[in-house]
């Protein structure tokens, strides 16, 4: 899959890359001759003092903790309250991702469809490695092999990220499988493997690009230092690269959470529901059943809070997998009541980014965790602040956790199956004050993608822009959609026709109507379970329902 | 026959359980009523987004489309259908 885009501008720069001699430690990690003449061509364009291949190590990862720490990068929490835990501040100018400065360069500007901005490959590579041409002088290259996916999953991709930044290392280390297995796994002589170049630069938001080139495999991020920019495992690869991989594979890369409902029998089914982001999904993965439920054995296992890989397995059936390894959560708003898994998980090996910091016990805060923020803290702007006074917020909205998943304690028993987990229904839904129902199924597979073509919600902080607009995000990938979004349909109807009968049923939720007060009519939270009950006994015909013109709606009669 | 009536009473039991939680029928049936007003707005604002993809937009969810339209103007007398 080497481009003749990137070629040329090789010529262009009149660079002999591949004159580059692999060094000792880069051939330890891998023979992979495409691997090691990418990395020495990134190496000669960035110009770093050193590279350093991330092996995975602890060891290697602790040295690169202290490191950050001294250098102010990261700051070390209370290790006995916390262990493990760190706290980031990014610039204030990069507190999220950013859609008009990410860009799909497909040859051609139509593939990249009305939903995508779109740059041409050829200039755009060279534009890219002008800002980034010498940006690592006096700095270290990190290259991280890093598997989206469990490493021995036949579902499971792998890709090299190159990175000037240490917060982005040890995030990659949660988020992914990341280290010598990888490339051990991976094998010498594959080139199925996704080309990723973070350069910090001056994190100058003039010059900030996040371009993706989905007919070579690569991504280009610049000037960003922030999670979503720059962990380019998760929404540039495992989204935007994948979904393309996918239609030409005849698989899903989805914006899906994967949750397991485990009834009294001990039989466990599995859900994958997609929403924008920062509509309750993290939540959702991670429900904790109502009292009711819990008393009869029902329990909720996560399996990803985020994404979703899937294909028709063996048997026919469509199975998924979470090709992460953590959990980027928003943290305001994220408490007790709300998400007593996510607290849980976040308490070790953590790394917090744009929260507040209490300095009398180096712990951290943010709003809606309870209802103590420090008098002596420090806000994400890093200045002076008293929560019990101030105004202003002490910790950005779209502030974040980044927590590996082993901490949940619903983690699934399936989180690392290589086969990953047989899906009986998919959800679509967003955040509507009216208009769409609690929860209503589609007549069939193909009413199922109109459902979730025409998924809308109001907008949050995650992407930068107005807050409370509605805003219509087919499938929630919108902003993810490596390809035009008509044949991106297109793909989810072929894929009903590869399933048939064994397709999952299509299922659409609102969890967030409000009565003409503005008040929430449904509880929300763990009282979900019971739309997710009703959802898999409508997938094992043991219910029924009513037809309207949008679809199956449950009965009220029997209340 | 049998699972007929089965069915008949377990969706007597199991509409959405509410078994322990704290909400009104009347609550509960607004939010699983279909609005037949407020779907013919949605779907105007469908076609209109729908119109982005031009060509690309595979015909049947043009079709889609067209028969939830169909469906919701036959209905339109009718202020809610439950």
């Amino acid at each position: 899959m080497i481009n003749g885009s990137r070629c040329i501008i090789l010529k262009l720069l009149n660079r002999k890359f591949w004159l580059v001699p692999h060094s000792q430690e880069e051939t330890e990690m891998t023979k992979n001759e495409t691997m090691l003449n990418w990395v020495g061509e990134m190496r000669e364009l960035v110009q770093p003092d050193q590279v350093v291949w991330i092996d995975g190590s602890q060891e290697q990862l602790e040295a690169l903790r202290a490191k950050a720490c001294n250098d102010g990068d990261l700051i070390k929490l209370n290790q006995e309250k916390l262990p493990g835990c760190y706290l980031h501040r990014t610039a204030l100018n990069d507190v999220a991702r950013v859609e008009a400065r990410t860009f799909i360069c497909s040859k051609k500007e139509e593939d990249a469809g009305p939903t995508n901005h779109w740059k041409e490959p050829v200039e755009t590579y060279k534009m890219l490695y002008d800002i980034a041409r010498g940006s690592y002088k006096g700095k270290t290259m990190y290259v991280i092999p890093y598997s989206m996916g469990p490493i021995t999953s036949p579902y499971a991709k792998v890709g090299l990220e190159v990175t000037d930044s240490i917060y982005v290392v040890l995030n990659m280390a949660i988020m992914t499988r990341v280290g010598k297995e990888v490339l051990a796994h991976f094998g010498d002589t594959n080139n199925d493997w996704v080309r990723g170049l973070h350069a910090s630069c001056d994190i100058d938001e003039e010059k900030r690009y996040i371009c993706h080139f989905p007919e070579d495999n690569t991504i280009i991020s610049v000037n960003s230092g922030y999670g979503g920019n720059v962990l380019l495992g998760k929404k540039c690869f495992a989204l935007r690269i994948a979904s393309f991989q996918g239609k030409n594979e005849q698989w899903m890369a989805e914006h899906m959470l994967i949750l397991g409902v485990e009834n009294p029998k001990g039989e466990v089914k599995y859900i994958t529901a997609a929403f924008p982001s920062a509509c309750g999904k993290t939540n959702l993965a991670m429900l904790i059943p109502p009292e009711g439920y819990r008393k009869k054995g029902y329990k909720v296992w996560t399996v990803g809070d985020d994404i979703s890989w899937m294909r028709k397995g063996p048997d026919g059936r469509l199975w998924a997998i979470n090709p992460e390894n953590g959990f980027f959560g928003v943290a305001p708003g994220t408490n007790q009541k709300s998400n007593p898994n996510a607290l849980a998980t976040v308490q070790k090996g953590t790394i917090y980014t744009n929260v507040a910091l209490n300095l009398d016990n180096d712990t951290v805060w943010w709003e809606g965790l309870d209802k103590n923020p420090p008098k002596n803290g420090v806000d994400w702007k890093g200045k002076p602040w008293d929560g019990t006074t101030a105004e202003e917020k002490g910790a950005h909205p779209n502030s974040r956790f980044t927590a590996p998943a082993e901490n949940c304690p619903c983690i699934s028993k399936e989180f690392s199956s290589p086969a990953g987990v047989p899906i009986s229904a998919i959800i679509f839904g967003g955040r509507r004050q009216k208009t769409t129902p609690l929860v209503y199924q589609s007549r069939d597979w193909n009413h199922g993608v109109f459902v979730g073509s025409i998924m809308a919600s109001e907008t949050t902080a995650a992407a930068t822009g107005q807050v409370g607009v509605v805003r219509r995000d087919p499938m929630a990938m919108l902003p993810f959609c490596g390809y035009h979004m008509g044949d991106y349909f297109a793909h989810w109807i072929e894929m009903g026709e590869i399933l048939g009968e064994k397709a999952p049923k299509i299922f659409n939720v609102n969890w967030f109507r409000q009565d003409e007060n503005g008040k929430f009519m449904w509880p929300g939270f763990g009282d979900n379970l019971r739309v997710l009950d009703w959802i898999l006994e409508r997938c094992e015909d043991n219910v029924d329902a009513k037809e309207t013109p949008i679809g199956y709606l449950p009965y009220v009669e029997g209340y | 026959m049998q699972k007929k009536l089965q069915l008949a009473i377990y969706h007597m039991l199991r509409d959405i359980n509410t078994e322990g939680l704290d909400i009104e029928k009347e609550t509960l049936e607004k939010i699983l009523t279909v609005n037949n007003e407020e779907w013919l707005g949605e779907a105007a604002g469908i076609e209109e987004f729908y119109q982005k993809f031009g060509d690309k937009l595979p015909a049947e969810l043009k079709n889609q489309l067209k028969c939830s339209k169909t469906a919701f103007i036959e209905l339109k007398q009718i202020p809610s259908m439950v």
